[in-house]
């Protein structure tokens, strides 16, 4: 014979009143939040984040000091232009230089990543940023 | 001896029950302080499988999802960036508390560095038939482009090409007239070349003014 374990009635309350309560309480989340994440970005140097996104794929969130790391940045045209050169870290590939461009406060990935663009670009960029490419050897000439 | 067991399961059974309301009540009170905290941001993308991350300033980034994505996020302005197929498109958006911000993004949320690559050349062809090379039509391009860098459209006139009368024998100069238009503006041009590396274009408006002149241009 199996000893039979009894719960008295008092107990059987509260253990219904517990299931209630908690299966209540992910319904309630459910219906209140929804099926959704919350996203909290951690700090970090001030184009961090837009650089990560300019290098993100489908399965990798690229990240400053994991994946790469800012070897310089300089700003042209009053701020309204950005340039950042990158070192890969822990084997990933990405090296070179993106630009970007101010758009109401934030900045865009315009131009890269990449180790050089198009000289047709420069006569559409201010004269500092595209003297800046020129003299760095971050252009070529297409071929035709 | 059964009755000192099930003394204790009962203790266990109130006990373990009292965590499941604590943590049921920490779910409501969390719930009600997430949702009062943060706002809802709704993106869809018009490509399925488009990659959805999102940035601010002076903070590192996040991937939202594929396609489209539901977060919640604390109040403030973000970057949002959807990437497919080597294609970016963005939004900056603000995101309040207690409230969705629903975001579509399309094609049109980009931005192309404007180049002579954004100028729609139509019937180029016709001066390559006209015996010019690849190259001098890229240096007319190009030359076109430097007149006018916010030019959409730019089309070639077939009947309007002709050369200037030469001694084929002899010359080593020639001159090619052609019309054309520029976003539906007309003009009239002339190249002047003496090999099939470089050229110098001239543009005369409908007054037969000279309006733009390249220089000698090489590659």
């Amino acid at each position: 014979m199996e000893p039979q374990i009894l719960l008295d009635k008092n107990t059987l309350k509260i253990v219904v009143v517990a299931s209630i309560i908690f299966i209540g309480s992910l319904v309630f989340r459910q219906l209140f939040l929804g099926s959704t994440s919350i996203i909290k970005l951690n700090n970090g140097s001030y184009l961090s984040g837009v650089i990560s996104q300019s290098l993100a794929s489908s399965t990798l969130n690229a990240k400053d000091g994991v994946n790469f790391s800012i070897t310089n940045q300089r700003f042209f045209d009053n701020n309204l232009y950005a340039l950042v050169t990158l070192k890969p870290l822990n084997g990933s590939d990405f090296s070179g230089f993106i630009v970007f461009k101010d758009f109401s406060g934030f900045y865009i990935p315009i131009l890269g990543p990449g180790t050089a663009i198009n000289v047709n670009y420069l006569i559409s960029l201010p004269k500092d940023l595209s003297q800046y490419l020129v003299t760095n050897g971050y252009t070529y000439e297409p071929t035709y | 001896m059964n009755q000192p067991t099930n003394s204790r399961i009962q203790q266990i059974v109130i006990i373990m029950s009292g965590i499941f309301i604590l943590w049921g009540i920490y779910i409501i009170v969390s719930s009600v302080l997430v949702h009062n905290k943060t706002g809802l941001l709704v993106v869809k993308t018009s490509s399925g499988n488009s990659s959805i991350s999102v940035s601010k300033l002076s903070h590192d980034s996040s991937l939202l999802g594929r396609g489209n994505s539901r977060n919640r996020l604390i109040p403030g302005n973000y970057l949002v960036i959807a990437q497919s197929s080597g294609k970016t498109v963005y939004k900056v958006v603000s995101v309040f508390d207690k409230k969705t911000t629903n975001i579509s993004l399309s094609s049109s949320d980009s931005y192309t560095v404007p180049s002579i690559y954004s100028v729609d050349f139509v019937n180029s062809s016709y001066l390559l038939a006209q015996g010019i090379s690849n190259g001098q039509l890229g240096l007319i391009e190009k030359s076109l482009y430097s007149f006018k860098p916010t030019a959409k459209n730019l089309v070639f006139y077939d009947k309007s090409v002709y050369y200037a009368p030469v001694d084929i024998n002899t010359a080593t100069n020639f001159t090619m007239y052609f019309t054309l238009s520029i976003d539906s503006v007309q003009y009239k041009a002339a190249i002047n070349y003496s090999n099939i590396n470089n050229l110098d274009l001239s543009l005369y408006n409908y007054s037969s003014v000279k309006v733009f002149d390249s220089g000698v241009v090489s590659f």
